[in-house]
């Protein structure tokens, strides 16, 4: 005989804020498990409300779903399986970044998941389904010059499983680098996701598949290279220093990028840098390409001398040097002559 | 599990928070390092191979992905569509109860039309669209419409859809009756 579940269940539907809002209408469906019965609750952009639809015994997934307001194309944002005898599941993925929005980091560095499972039972009656859960460790690459958008996540890649059978507070893993597949280890581009799934609960009158308890993804976005050309090592510049120009490829999201000059050779603590040109700010979720110019260099470098310009990027990974050149600048003017009286 | 949190579910919408980025900064030397490259990242990712401590229980074979047995399909492929007058509303699919005649070009995404959710289409079109409050036993199929619902129903010029709680809720056939063994 089946029991009722009785307790509440609040949802909290969070809009798509930001850029998002006025594009996108939410939806939050709850199936019964499983009977698949389907019911829409009816919600405000956000806010909270309770659940007035009773779990019965084989539980219940809500899932969050957010449609374009104008093609109609839908996006499933979050799925939740919540029941009797189901443990809670939650994960956290973090990174240098301190990005709030979607978890990211660039190719090569490490990032953090941390794992919290309550409610997983140990005794000899309890059933199967409350003593264990799945960890699940997925990777997907977006491809060349790819940004994710309108992804099929049910194409990812399962790199690993893991029976979990005991509760977890916070536990945290570290990944070092990331395994999304790429031909350049620098040039990944794509996202790594990590989710708690239920095991098969077979038992006497009903049967409910793996169902997802918690899910959470990271980004992964290509290390940024740059150029400067125009100048040429070691060069000596009399009087006309050529125009510069900056290139970069794949410039970390939300980074900037900018030139400086300072006098010498290549250092890396230059004492009172020269800013010398900076691209436009980057975008916040993407990786861009910019080219910016500075055809009027020599007007920045104060003194003769040998001088260094170099490309920068600043991001959450600290201030890298793309590109730099050494040039010496020789400005003087020199008037050799002879003076002859007869 | 005893308290209303142990239930609480937060769909985590995306929340824009700009972050202050570092940038160039006169008089303030800082350390610059050049920026790492594929051979090096190379070099690091086989150290790293190398050091890499295991997880704690040993991956099990990949064979399976749990994720792909009942995955969370999209919203569109579990709906049906409602569109008219430049609005459009998804339902469950088996929500809608009674189709009139007539009314088949308003099952399709009418191209240009908005989708909002569905009490702001209801509310927009009460003239053609009744709805009809179930109980949850009755969405389950295992208490049927009375009769004179389903007079009602097949009376109706309006399309019905049933709702629970004013929500949109699919109508479940009623459960095959068990096989009972014939009698020789």
């Amino acid at each position: 005989m089946k029991s009722i579940v009785h307790r509440s269940l609040w949802i909290f539907a969070l809009s798509l804020a930001g850029a998002y809002a006025d594009t996108y209408t939410n939806f939050i469906r709850q199936v019964q498990l499983p009977s698949n019965l389907v019911w829409d609750m009816t919600v405000p952009a956000s806010g909270a409300r309770q659940s007035e639809l009773e779990i019965t015994s084989g539980g219940a997934r809500f899932e969050l779903h957010a449609v374009n307001s104008s093609t109609m194309e839908a996006h499933v944002l979050d799925a939740k399986y919540v029941g009797a005898y189901v443990p809670i599941a939650q994960i956290r993925v973090h990174s240098e970044d301190p990005y709030a929005v979607i978890p990211r980091t660039r190719a090569g560095r490490p990032f953090y998941v941390e794992i919290t499972i309550t409610g997983l039972l140990s005794g000899a009656d309890d059933p199967v389904a409350a003593k264990q859960v799945t960890f699940l460790h997925h990777a997907q690459s977006y491809g060349e010059g790819g940004t994710g958008v309108n992804l099929d996540r049910t194409q990812a890649t399962l790199i690993s499983q893991e029976t979990i059978t005991t509760n977890l507070d916070a536990r945290t893993r570290t990944y070092l680098y990331s395994v999304v597949p790429s031909a350049n280890v620098a040039k990944v581009r794509g996202e790594e996701r990590f989710s708690v799934f239920t095991i098969q609960d077979t038992r006497q009158d009903y049967s409910v598949p793996p169902s997802q308890l918690a899910s959470q993804y990271i980004q992964i976005w290509p290390v940024p290279e740059g150029t400067v050309t125009g100048l040429t090592q070691n060069a000596k510049y009399k009087d006309l220093i050529p125009a510069v120009t900056f290139n970069v490829k794949d410039i970390y999201p939300g980074s900037q990028i900018y030139a400086q000059a300072y006098p010498g050779d290549v250092s890396d603590n230059p004492a009172n840098p020269i800013e010398v040109g900076a691209a436009n700010a980057s975008v916040y979720s993407i990786p861009t390409d910019t080219t910016f110019t500075n055809s009027n260099l020599g007007a920045h470098l104060p003194k003769d001398g040998r001088w260094t310009v170099e490309l920068v990027s600043s991001s959450p990974f600290g201030l890298e040097r793309l590109d730099a050149v050494t040039f010496e600048v020789d400005r003087t003017i020199s008037v050799r002559g002879m003076v002859h009286s007869e | 599990m005893n308290s209303p949190a142990d239930w609480t579910m937060l769909f985590a919408g995306a929340l824009l928070l700009s972050t202050a980025q570092p940038g160039f900064a006169q008089g303030e030397p800082r350390k610059i390092v050049n920026m790492v490259t594929t051979e090096e990242l190379m070099k690091q990712r086989q150290r790293s191979a190398q050091t890499e401590t295991k997880p704690e229980q040993e991956p099990e074979a990949a064979s399976q992905d749990p994720s792909k047995i009942q995955p969370v399909r999209d919203l569109v492929s579990q709906s049906d569509i409602l569109s008219y007058a430049g609005y459009t509303t998804l339902v469950p699919k088996r929500s809608i109860i009674h189709r009139p005649a007539g009314f088949q070009e308003r099952y399709q995404f009418e191209k240009g039309s908005k989708v909002v959710n569905w009490l702001e289409f209801y509310r927009a079109n009460r003239g053609w669209i009744s709805v009809l409050e179930v109980s949850k036993e009755q969405a389950e199929g295992k208490v049927p419409l009375s009769e004179d619902v389903r007079e009602m129903l097949e009376k109706s010029t309006n399309l019905v859809v049933a709702v629970y709680q004013g929500g949109p809720i699919s109508m479940l056939p009623p459960p095959e009756a068990e096989e009972k063994p014939v009698d020789p």
